[in-house]
């Protein structure tokens, strides 16, 4: 598990983090990203980082679940553009699961939701692109 | 100040370094304001969003003004981005003005290193989140103006 973003102690004294980033590997070429909190300006440089280390062992398919973020913004928008073109390149694919109706909204105004192969559960995903859990 | 129909005109200024760390501390102020007006959650969230990538855009600017003096591209702590909210009734105008310099290399290189313009996303999410949008550019730095109304005002 990675953490991105400042540490801030609130009142109660537990940390603040922008972006959780957790992975789970299911195969050799097969990943599941989860990802918890907010992609905007700051978090994406460490999360594009993230994913370029993830996709160098050879990992062709991702699943990038996104129920957990509350927040996407453009320079988000291009990582995830950024990792499509690069699998889709290498003959694989990134598959988004679980967006809130807001983040979903997002991908509607910008038109990538016709890009991005979009379900709203693991589980989902995994029976329409052929992986097992 | 007061609106014709005697209201006052509330103003709350910020102003952050032009770090990608602050532009989600100018989000939550704004956010805070937006709270004061009629607006539904998701027009609060849209304002949100709406500046977040106004402020994002000086970041980027500014990092690309910094990589063409040789320094890291991070955004600039040599730079500052001002965010002064104005709410008239059920209209919140957000003008959102950096003093990063504007020069062709910051003026013209959007697409980051995979080829993505990031910049010209951002302003397709600005446009469609708020109902009017204005930029305008000088020696000043940018300014951009976020304008939108409540559709529950009434």
């Amino acid at each position: 598990m990675a953490f991105v973003g400042n540490t801030v102690p609130n009142a109660e004294g537990v940390t603040i983090l922008n972006l959780t980033v957790s992975t789970r590997n299911l195969a050799d070429d097969i990943s599941v990203i989860s990802l918890e909190g907010e992609i905007d300006v700051y978090t994406s440089i460490q999360l594009k980082q993230d994913i370029s280390d993830i996709l160098e062992k050879g990992v062709k398919y991702l699943v990038l679940n996104l129920s957990k973020v509350e927040y996407l913004d453009s320079t988000g928008l291009g990582v995830l553009i950024g990792t499509l073109k690069k699998l889709r390149e290498s003959g694989g694919n990134l598959v988004i699961v679980g967006p809130a109706m807001r983040i979903m909204r997002i991908f509607e105004i910008t038109g990538l939701y016709k890009i991005f192969a979009i379900y709203a559960t693991e589980e989902e995903a995994a029976a329409k692109e052929g992986i097992a859990l | 100040m007061t609106t014709l129909s005697g209201q006052a005109i509330a103003k709350v200024t910020l102003e952050i370094p032009c770090l990608a760390e602050y532009v989600g501390v100018a989000r939550l102020a704004v956010l805070g304001v937006a709270n004061r007006l009629p607006f539904t959650y998701d027009e609060v969230e849209d304002v949100r969003l709406a500046v977040g990538e106004a402020c994002t855009h000086a970041v980027e600017r500014a990092g690309n003004y910094n990589m063409s003096r040789g320094d890291d591209g991070f955004g600039s702590s040599d730079c500052s981005i001002t965010i002064v909210c104005t709410i008239d009734n059920a209209t919140l105008t957000v003008d959102v003005t950096d003093t990063v310099p504007m020069t062709e290399d910051n003026a013209a290189a959007n697409a980051g290193d995979d080829g993505i313009d990031y910049q010209e996303l951002g302003t397709v999410l600005m446009e469609v989140l708020v109902d009017y949008v204005t930029f305008e550019a000088g020696s000043f730095g940018t300014k951009v103006r976020l304008v939108k109304t409540a559709t529950q005002a009434n």
